[in-house]
């Protein structure tokens, strides 16, 4: 199947080259002369083993000298012709020579499989061109969408030897497969620097779920606790699902936690080796307890208790509500009775002992 | 002495005698001069050939479509095609026995020859 295609699109090119050597003597007559040629040539392929094309150059001299036509007029070949013709035949010497070998011949075939890969490739690398020229990010958005569909009809209509009306678009397709060569490792660069960035950014994103205790996302740095009578309650002992303390600690070298402003919380002093990092609510220091040289806390400091965010809370129930149903209900405890002071951690700057 | 040198001068002939009694397309009449032992033709001269004798009006062509590929431009003779095809073959047969008997005499025919000379 893939070598039908290649194939065919060989008998095109070809085809078309050999219109373009016999364009002096005006379309009627190349039509005429080149009618059916892709018909006969694919039937002559696919009827001899090793069948080769040749030289478009020589075909159209064969086909023009025996349709008694006059040799082409070669009076002042433009530089162009002549360039695509010289590099041409070099091209077609090389390619032979590869060919002649069994491990070539099968590359080459390889190679010219896959070439619509690089048709893919050169539309891409030319849209990356064309976005970076023009001082916008290579990312997805209107303006590289339409470059790189552009790009990529005309890049695989190329590579398929069509909407190439001149010859010296064929110096242009040539350029353009340069040019797509050169920015190539500029691409690969700029892709590998956008596949690190969002590699790191996702790490980034997985390391930044916050050490210590946190809700919705947001550090806790200090619990306040509050019995059935709405009473606060100092010096609780918290554990999580798995018997854990529930430690707000976020760095275990560190004696202390910054907990905003001029705030550091210490934990309970009456634990062994300040391991009471669950003993809520935490005393707070402030930075002057610090020595900032050792980041240690100086001698003597006697940590502060920390306000309560609340005097008192609504108590509990003493008994839940039965209804009728029999569902018991509870009146929400959730809502605190009293006002509540801003900032329990960081406010005041000198905090008063709860009560 | 190069075939294809030769082949040049009776090209014309040799297509024309493919066809005459059954149209065809480019290709197929290359595959006809293979089939008969011509085999350094080279099929773009064929192609050439056939336009050639097209313009001369020695042919009519008329084009196929095909389903699953490129057209094919078929030729057929024409009357005068065939005149020349009578033509050409006379010659052929004069200028073929004067060439044999010229490379390899045969004494009874010896007048003959002499004969053609005398008409020059």
């Amino acid at each position: 199947m893939t070598a039908t295609i290649d194939l065919d699109l060989q008998v095109r090119e070809f085809a078309e080259a050999v219109r373009l050597e016999l364009a002096d003597l005006g379309a009627d007559e190349v039509d005429e002369l080149t009618d059916g040629l892709e018909a006969d040539l694919s039937e002559q392929a696919g009827d001899s083993e090793g069948f080769t094309l040749g030289d478009p150059a020589d075909y159209a001299s064969e086909l023009r000298s025996a349709a008694g036509l006059p040799e082409r007029v070669s009076s002042r070949p433009s530089i162009s012709e002549s360039i695509s013709s010289q590099s041409t035949r070099i091209w077609r010497g090389f390619v032979g020579s590869v060919r002649s070998s069994k491990l070539g011949a099968s590359v080459l075939d390889f190679l010219a499989s896959i070439r619509p890969v690089w048709w893919v490739a050169r539309a891409l690398l030319g849209a990356f061109l064309i976005s970076q020229l023009a001082g916008r990010g290579w990312n997805v958005g209107a303006f590289n969408f339409f470059t790189v569909a552009t790009l990529l009809v005309i890049s695989v209509q190329w590579g398929r030897g069509l909407w190439m009306p001149r010859l010296w678009f064929r110096v242009v397709r040539t350029l353009a497969n340069v040019l797509a060569v050169l920015v190539l490792p500029f691409a690969l660069i700029a892709g590998m620097s956008y596949v690190t960035t969002y590699n790191y950014f996702q790490t980034y994103q997985t390391d930044s779920a916050p050490a210590g205790l946190s809700r919705d996302g947001r550090q806790v740095t200090n619990i306040f606790a509050y019995d059935s009578d709405g009473n606060p309650v100092k010096g609780v002992q918290l554990f999580d699902q798995d018997g854990k303390a529930l430690s707000v600690r976020t760095d275990s070298t560190s004696p202390f936690l910054y907990a905003g402003g001029d705030s550091y919380l210490v934990p309970s002093a009456k634990t062994v080796g300040g391991s009471g990092w669950n003993v809520f609510p935490l005393a707070r220091i402030s930075q002057s307890a610090v020595e900032s040289s050792t980041d240690r806390l100086s001698a003597g400091v006697i940590p502060d208790a920390v306000l309560f965010p609340f005097v008192t809370v609504r108590p509990l129930l003493a008994a839940p509500v039965v209804t009728a149903g029999g569902t018991p209900t509870a009146q929400s405890t959730s809502a605190p009775v009293t006002t509540p002071s801003p900032s329990p951690t960081t406010a005041p700057p000198s905090p008063a002992p709860t009560p | 002495m190069e075939t294809t040198q030769l082949l040049k001068g009776v090209l014309d002939v040799a297509v024309l005698a493919t066809i005459r009694d059954d149209d065809g397309y480019g290709y197929d009449v290359v595959r006809r001069l293979r089939a008969a032992g011509i085999d350094e033709v080279g099929d773009a001269s064929v192609y050439g050939t056939l336009r050639r004798l097209y313009a001369s009006g020695a042919l009519s062509t008329y084009v196929v479509p095909s389903d699953d590929g490129p057209h094919r431009k078929y030729y057929s003779i024409t009357g005068e095609g065939r005149t020349q095809l009578d033509e050409q073959r006379a010659t052929w047969r004069r200028f073929a026995d004067t060439m044999t008997e010229l490379l390899d005499p045969s004494p009874a025919r010896r007048a003959g020859v002499r004969t053609i000379g005398e008409k020059k």
